[in-house]
């Protein structure tokens, strides 16, 4: 035994440097990380920061079974995974369509212009985007609702309605980040082997059934990988866009998980409640990005990780 | 021969056509609401109110951005946010290089371990208020460091990172350390400067995010004289759209300005920085995009 302890002492002696440099960053990962999944064992507790973490009173189970028994957590449930699921159905074909449209560009200086106004949009903040869709869509001064009064119609308050607020959500996603989702396609693209076209081309197909026959399925498995990554986060919509928007008008069908634990637990100081929220956020999450890598793993040899 | 050349080409053009066709179309919804938004903050509001959809300005005025220099919020976010997005990168690309060097020796001992260790961050997470009980117990509550330190660095930055050194040639390593070299001249002389595309991404992912961001400033800082950019334009573009009461700051002319003048010239303040840099920084973003989809 001693001979081998000492091989391995001998070991990290001797690449000393580098596991002492793993350790500012381990150390960050263990703070910033780690301590806050420690800090999730207050959902099973009632919590009070003069007490803290571990001296708040445990109280079990009670709150998940205010969570499951409260009529707001399931819809904000299904306001998450319906608003994740539009997405999907809706945005997620736009970069990839973007995509096959860019490659087909043989004007490089054109394409290069598009590209730089598509990313555009992945560098603006959702602030301002949100500030710009409600200044557009404002009743008394929006262009959108001027020119429905100027051609005789009543101003629409877009923003206040429930069934227009979905919408507005996805088309701003989409506009927001259509373009940048093209790089990975773009990518993909690249590396296509250009015999297969210039087979093609022999065989007498045009650039439509090339982009039919070879590039889409060429590109099929980094569609999957993007899809199920999409499927792995279900349940999280992001908070920004969400928010800026957001209004008491149209909590039924815009609060989502989120939005819910910032208002309720922040501004209501719940803190153990919706860390309950969140702790089952993390953990349906997490379950889903596992079977999502599954999924990936057996349908091709690639895996998210 | 020459027929059928001609013809081939009038057969594409019509592709070409559709395609073009589509590419403007999208393009032009992006450029658009831009446009729009830097004609109004440069006309008067009379003007935007009989064309509201214009993408030129009519009138052409500075005087709303005459009014927002005198009014001073917007500078102090602007301070703010450079600091916050300085410090932020920079323990950053720190912190992310000196994980990633020593991981990218596949052959480490614990390198497993040690993978798993940063993975499971990526699976799992303590949630908003966790991380807020953890900020407040840090001492970070109303400070800038609450903004600069959580979520700072990553498990994805450091793989991303590793997989650049791990690109790098081995060779060029292996001299420096026949010629006596260290670990750490060899990360610093030899890798640093091989990986810099890597080190340009993670520094402007970095500084993108801290400009933009406007969640965590939100819920960790109370004093305004802290606010960052992005709140302080939330703030601004929330606001009704009542007529601003700028008694304070200009004459009997602020009946020409409403709050939609002022939104549009802050919004366009705001901007401009980014806009400025990021057409030619875009292929640093565009490398390290790809590099993680790779691994991904």
């Amino acid at each position: 035994m001693k001979p081998k302890q000492n091989s391995a002492i001998r070991y990290i002696l001797k690449n000393r440097w580098l596991y002492l440099l793993l350790i500012p960053g381990f150390a960050y990962i263990f703070i910033f990380n780690y301590i806050p999944m420690y800090g999730v064992l207050i959902a099973f507790k009632n919590f009070s920061f003069r007490k803290g973490i571990w001296g708040s009173d445990w109280i079990g189970l009670a709150n998940f079974a205010e969570m499951f028994a409260s009529e707001t957590f399931w819809n904000v449930l299904k306001n998450s995974i319906l608003l994740s699921l539009y997405r999907l159905a809706a945005s997620f074909p736009f970069p990839i369509l973007l995509a096959l449209l860019l490659n087909e560009v043989k004007h490089s200086k054109f394409k290069k212009i598009t590209q730089t106004v598509l990313y555009l949009p992945h560098f603006v903040s959702w602030v301002i985007f949100a500030g710009m869709i409600q200044m557009f869509l404002s009743p008394s001064e929006g262009a959108i609702n001027l020119m429905i009064k100027s051609l005789g119609g009543e101003p629409i308050m877009f923003i206040q309605k429930s069934q227009y607020f979905r919408s507005i959500l996805v088309i701003s996603g989409i506009i927001k980040s259509a373009g940048w989702g093209t790089i990975i396609y773009l990518a993909a693209i690249a590396s296509i082997d250009q015999d297969m076209y210039e087979a093609a081309i022999i065989d007498g197909a045009n650039r439509l059934k090339q982009a039919v026959y070879i590039t889409l399925p060429s590109i099929a498995p980094t569609i999957c990988i993007l899809l199920l990554m999409d499927m792995g986060r279900l349940l999280s919509n992001g908070f920004e866009q969400v928010h800026m928007l957001l209004n008491p008008l149209v909590y039924d069908v815009g609060d989502i998980i989120e939005t819910y634990v910032y208002r309720i637990g922040l501004g209501n100081a719940r803190y153990s409640y919706t860390t309950a929220v969140g702790l089952f956020q993390s953990f349906a999450g997490m379950a889903l990005i596992i079977a999502a890598n599954n999924i990936t793993r057996r349908l091709s040899d690639n895996s998210l990780y | 021969m020459r027929g059928q050349t001609r013809r081939k080409r009038i057969r594409l053009n019509v592709f070409d056509v559709l395609i073009y066709f589509f590419l403007i179309l999208f393009a032009s919804i992006t450029l658009y609401p831009f446009l729009n938004v830097v004609a109004t903050s440069l006309s008067p509001m009379p003007e935007y109110l009989k064309h509201p959809l214009m993408i030129f300005p009519r009138d052409i005025t500075l005087d709303t951005y005459a009014l927002i220099f005198r009014m001073g919020d917007i500078w102090s976010g602007y301070a703010n946010t450079l600091i916050v997005a300085g410090a932020s990168a920079a323990i950053s690309i720190v912190l992310t290089v000196a994980t990633a060097y020593p991981l990218s020796r596949k052959n480490l001992k614990g390198r497993k371990i040690f993978i798993i260790y940063l993975m499971f961050t990526m699976l799992f997470n303590g949630g908003m208020i966790p991380n807020f009980i953890l900020v407040r117990s840090l001492g970070l509550y109303d400070t800038l460091w609450a903004l600069i330190l959580p979520g700072c660095m990553g498990a994805w930055g450091v793989f991303i990172m590793q997989n650049f050194i791990s690109a790098t040639p081995e060779s060029l390593r292996e001299s420096a350390f026949l010629d006596g070299a260290g670990e750490l001249r060899v990360l610093v002389q030899i890798v640093a400067p091989l990986i810099g595309p890597a080190i340009a991404y993670l520094i402007l992912t970095s500084v993108v995010g801290s400009w933009n961001s406007y969640f965590s400033a939100m819920i960790y800082l109370r004093d305004r004289g802290k606010w960052p950019l992005q709140l302080m334009l939330r703030e601004i573009l929330l606001a009704g759209n009542a007529h601003m009461n700028t008694q304070d700051a200009v004459s009997e002319t602020d009946v020409y300005f409403t709050f939609f003048n002022i939104k549009t010239a802050n919004i366009v303040i705001s901007i401009l920085p980014i806009i400025c840099v990021y057409p030619f920084l875009q292929k640093y973003f565009v490398k390290g995009v790809m590099v993680g989809s790779v691994k991904g």
